[in-house]
């Protein structure tokens, strides 16, 4: 066994205050903020899924007199039972239906904040979610 | 006979600031159990208020399976639903949940305790 001279053994001497601290800052707390955010993007994805698919059955539901003022009114309400504000979602209706068979097309965009713990939010990215819904063959006007 | 090179390095320091990183890590662990919590309580209501859409179903329906599904996705032991409710506001039925996700932790963090909501337009 060889033991390291004095010096050496003096240079690795640390102090764990200080050390923790800065692992703390430079590792832990990263990590820790990035897991914190992920399970927002599952929530968010979620939400928009359900968001999209309540809008389109109920343009479905209306139609004929259906339309993208529907669709945006029953998004942004079933958002914000997700806990999601009105600012980040876009509602888009590509189709509500021209005749029997048509399809009602929902588009739901939802922000994701990239980094996102406790109400604070850094950067993002988004989430379309798009809902089909055929209008029935038989129904009346 | 004890080698001179091989003394230790744990300091009572080492040890507290360990403690605090695996204390970090469990409240961390919590955040996640709890944000699952809320989803599946979020879906348990969603679910609810489908099975409340058809122009034939009850308040009891809904309300019905909303309890299900809280049962079948959620330990009671962690996620107490204090109150859960569905009722019909004109053409949409509303079902409305206030739970409380117990902390781990009680001393340093109090239970979480949300008011959940669930919303959907009724068939005609």
């Amino acid at each position: 066994m060889t033991l390291l001279p004095a010096r050496s053994r003096r240079a690795e001497a640390g102090f764990v205050a200080i050390e923790w601290v800065a692992a703390t800052a430079v590792l832990l707390l990263p990590i820790v903020v990035l897991v914190a955010s992920m399970p927002q993007w599952a929530e968010r994805r979620h939400a928009a899924t359900v968001a999209a698919r309540e809008a389109a059955h109920e343009v479905a539901e209306r139609w004929p007199a259906g339309d993208a003022e529907v669709a945006v009114i029953v998004a942004t309400d079933v958002a914000a039972d997700h806990g999601i504000d009105a600012r980040d979602v876009h509602v888009r209706v590509p189709s509500v239906g021209e005749a029997r068979g048509d399809e009602v097309e929902v588009d739901v965009e939802v922000t994701m904040p990239a980094i996102g713990v406790a109400g604070m939010s850094v950067g993002s990215w988004s989430y379309t979610a798009r809902a089909t819904r055929r209008i029935d063959d038989f129904r009346s006007r | 006979m004890r080698a001179r090179g091989e003394a230790g390095f744990t300091t009572i320091q080492y040890v507290v600031a360990t403690a605090f990183s695996l204390l970090l890590f469990v409240l961390v662990a919590n955040l996640l159990v709890d944000l699952y919590e809320r989803g599946a309580a979020r879906d348990a209501l969603d679910e609810g208020v489908r099975a409340g859409v058809p122009a034939s179903a009850t308040a009891e329906e809904c309300l019905a399976r909303a309890r299900e599904v809280l049962q079948a996705v959620s330990n009671a032991a962690s996620l107490r639903v204090d109150d859960l409710a569905c009722v019909p506001d004109g053409d949409r039925v509303v079902a409305t949940a206030r739970v409380s996700m117990r902390s781990w932790f009680p001393a340093l963090l109090p239970d979480w305790r949300l008011q959940l909501r669930a919303a959907a337009h009724r068939e005609r």
